[in-house]
């Protein structure tokens, strides 16, 4: 749990960051999303205190950061930047293993770390371990900069636009991938993007900011539904809002009993994905994938419909 | 690892042409430039130069007349047969063993010169090289040159191949294939004081660049740190490298004098108005520049992503100093290493103009003397000494930056 109180930070007396309160629940994902220069990164980084706040309280498991040395602090915290600033000098394997040889941990205990690493990030150790980063495409590179976020255990990760230089696909594999390793590791992850889709598909809160002030800081749904503002509601899409509320739910949520002509849907569609699916198909209902022998189930247009109404 | 040039394939227009294109396919440039220098050299450029002593003006003597009729007739074969791999694009292999046949043909020539010219029993006359000489080496010492570059041996390589020639040349002078030239009779007679001097030499130019190394590169971190100090401190570095030697050797002259005179113990330590202490500490300032502005921009030249990333991470200040900026610096900071070094070689012989000792004893006594084979017992060495260093350095350089390439695809 992070609990943020009243934080600012003034440059030449002018507030980057205005009076920011925030309670962030553990092991959830919070996004801060907001236009250029709005103050997230200054946020993130007092955090961690790369940057000292002007006035202010964090304080993470109820203890203030400032009782801890900034570098001590810094170790149980994992940190991820656009561009991965992964070290070109080192190997993957030196690479991963930064921080818990600043931990000063003995040599097996890195080598299982590591290897555990490469194998939940899809690296094979034997192939890896020894390249260098400029030996690995984006993607990869953005993985073991993960991965050594995440050497020390960290509980909690702090990612500054990690995807923002990957191409859409290996995007969206990139951030399925985090919220499964979110979900197997149980941290607390505090991201910042631009991608508002990011943001509505990974995390359970998000955060707006503008001109330094925290707008609203709610979940997903809420935001959606109801925005404090008119720049809120700008910012999750006017235009889109409905098909923002649909994906955030699977098709299991309206399913019902019963047949219906054409392909059958995979079942952990989201809601978004089974509506432009009908539309295309252009059917009424379409039959969602069972395992053999369970009842047959049907998702309908006129449930999606009224879902995406629904506030 | 060879790499052939690409001879481009014959446009399709052109297939049935003439001997001209052929000409011109088959002819290497360099290997005309380097015949058209070597073979009016070896016919019409006096190849030595004979004195009946070592005071009186010397009369040139050509190729033919300087050797007997045998070793002419070979040193034009072997220069023919040189020449002809080089025109023709022979491999690159074959033109680098034709250059060194070429090299060490002429310097046993040279040898031999002196022992046909020199009349039995006459320890007055003196054979000195002339243009000649110089020329067809420099011509053949082309040739290496280039194909070297061709063939891009590795770093080890390259140390081994600057052994062997080394090893040859000392194998050459062992036998006493030039013990009748001038230049081994000036090096005979002064033997002791040669190697006394060398040493000397090559204690000021390494000495006074590890104590350059050893300011320079704090220096140049508190540069890169400190931006304020950064402007001022490599100005100062700048003026202090455009005073000419001389000039700093008289502004040094009067502040040594005094820590001479007022400091107990300094004089016992060798420091002097004169001498080798301000030679020694004109090197050290002269070394500065290169080594604090590389060091300075190596460590900027670090991604501002990696020592963020360092810092996020949990490095300490000097962590990140130690395991990340200075490494990813090495690369400028070795380049740094490499210009003193053989910047300080050479110009550690003006030392001897202040009795601070080193080759340029023999450089400035040959100058009075007017004895240029004196001359060139200084300058040889010097030479020699700054190519090895460069060679190295270059060797050590590449081994030691070649796991820390940038990241070249982002
Ligand atoms: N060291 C600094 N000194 C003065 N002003 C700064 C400093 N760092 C940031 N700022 C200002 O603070 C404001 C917020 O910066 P910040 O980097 O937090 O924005 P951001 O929301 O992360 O923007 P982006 O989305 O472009 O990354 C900007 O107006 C920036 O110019
Ligand atoms: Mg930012």
């Amino acid at each position: 749990m992070i609990e943020i109180d009243e934080i600012s930070k003034l440059y030449d007396g002018r507030a980057v960051v205005d009076r920011v309160s925030m309670q962030i629940p553990a092991s959830t994902i919070t996004a801060i999303v907001g236009t250029s220069g709005s103050g997230k990164t200054t946020l993130m980084r007092m955090v961690n205190r790369l940057i000292d706040q002007t006035s202010g309280q964090i304080k993470i498991n109820g203890q203030d950061i400032t009782g801890t040395q900034p570098h001590e602090l810094r170790r149980r915290i994992g940190y991820v930047i656009q561009g991965h600033g992964l070290f070109p000098h080192q190997t993957v394997y030196d690479n991963i293993a930064t921080v818990p040889r600043l931990l000063k941990w003995d040599r097996a205990k890195i080598e299982q770390k590591v290897r555990e690493l490469l194998a939940l990030f899809q690296l094979e150790f034997d192939s890896f371990a020894r390249r260098y980063p400029h030996e690995l495409s984006g993607g990869q590179q953005q993985r073991v900069g993960v991965a050594r976020a995440l050497a020390a255990e960290p509980d909690l990760l702090l990612m500054d636009e990690p995807f923002g230089a990957l191409d859409p696909i290996i995007r969206a594999k990139a951030q399925s991938d985090l919220r499964d390793i979110q979900r197997k590791l149980g941290m607390t992850i505090l991201l910042v993007t631009h991608d508002m889709d990011e943001a509505f598909r990974l995390s359970d809160r998000i955060a707006v900011m503008n001109a330094g002030k925290l707008l609203q800081y709610a979940e997903p749904r809420t935001l959606l539904t109801h925005p404090a503002d008119s720049f809120v509601a700008e910012m999750v899409g006017q235009a889109e809002r409905a098909f923002r509320l649909l994906s955030l739910n699977g098709i299991d949520a309206i399913a019902e009993d019963g047949q219906a002509a054409g392909a059958a849907l995979p079942a952990d569609l989201t809601q978004r994905e089974a509506l432009s699916d009908l539309l295309w198909s252009g059917r009424d209902a379409a039959p969602i994938a069972q395992p053999d022998g369970n009842a047959p189930r049907r998702v309908t247009l006129s449930r999606l419909l009224a879902a995406a109404a629904e506030r | 690892m060879i790499e052939e040039p690409d001879q481009p394939p014959a446009p399709f227009g052109k297939r049935k042409t003439g001997s001209a294109d052929l000409i011109k396919q088959k002819i290497d440039k360099l290997g005309v430039v380097i015949a058209l220098i070597a073979m009016p050299t070896l016919l019409f450029v006096p190849f030595v130069t004979f004195k009946a002593n070592r005071i009186v003006q010397g009369q040139p003597v050509w190729v033919f007349s300087a050797l007997p009729t045998w070793a002419a007739a070979c040193l034009m074969l072997v220069v023919i047969a040189v020449l002809v791999s080089a025109i023709l694009k022979a491999g690159v292999l074959v033109r680098m063993t034709a250059a060194c046949l070429g090299l060490v043909t002429v310097l046993i020539a040279i040898g031999l010169a002196a022992s046909f010219l020199t009349p039995e029993g006459n320890s007055f006359a003196r054979v000195s090289t002339a243009t000649g000489f110089w020329m067809l080496l420099f011509a053949f010492a082309m040739l290496l040159i280039d194909a070297l570059a061709r063939l891009r041996p590795r770093p080890l390589a390259r140390i081994l191949l600057l052994l062997a020639g080394l090893a040859l040349l000392g194998l050459l002078a062992r036998i006493g294939v030039w013990n009748e030239l001038s230049l081994l009779k000036e090096f005979s007679s002064r033997a002791d004081s040669f190697w006394r001097e060398g040493w000397r030499h090559l204690a000021l130019a390494v000495g006074s660049l590890v104590i350059a190394f050893a300011f320079g590169l704090p220096l140049g971190i508190l540069c890169y740190r400190v931006e304020r100090l950064r402007a001022a401190i490599l100005n100062v570095l700048n003026v202090i490298q455009t005073i000419p030697s001389i000039a700093l050797f008289g502004l040094l002259i009067a502040p040594l004098g005094w820590i001479a005179a007022n400091l107990p113990g300094a004089s016992e330590l060798g420091i002097r108005g004169i001498g080798a202490a301000p030679a020694f500490i004109a090197l050290v300032l002269y070394a500065l520049l290169p080594i604090v502005a590389n060091t300075v921009s190596g460590l900027v030249g670090v991604d501002a992503a990696v020592s963020n990333a360092a810092k996020g991470l949990g490095m300490t200040d000097g962590q990140i100093l130690r395991r990340i900026e200075l490494p990813l610096a090495m690369p400028a900071i070795l380049t740094a290493i490499r210009i003193v070094l053989v910047q300080n070689i050479g110009m550690a012989t003006i030392a001897a103009l202040i009795g601070g000792g080193g080759f340029g004893v023999f450089v400035f006594q040959g100058i009075g003397q007017t004895a240029t084979d004196l001359v060139l017992l200084g300058a040889l060495p010097t030479v020699a000494l700054a190519l090895c260093a460069a060679v190295i350095m270059d060797a050590l350089t590449e081994l030691a930056t070649r796991a820390r390439k940038e990241i070249a695809t982002a």
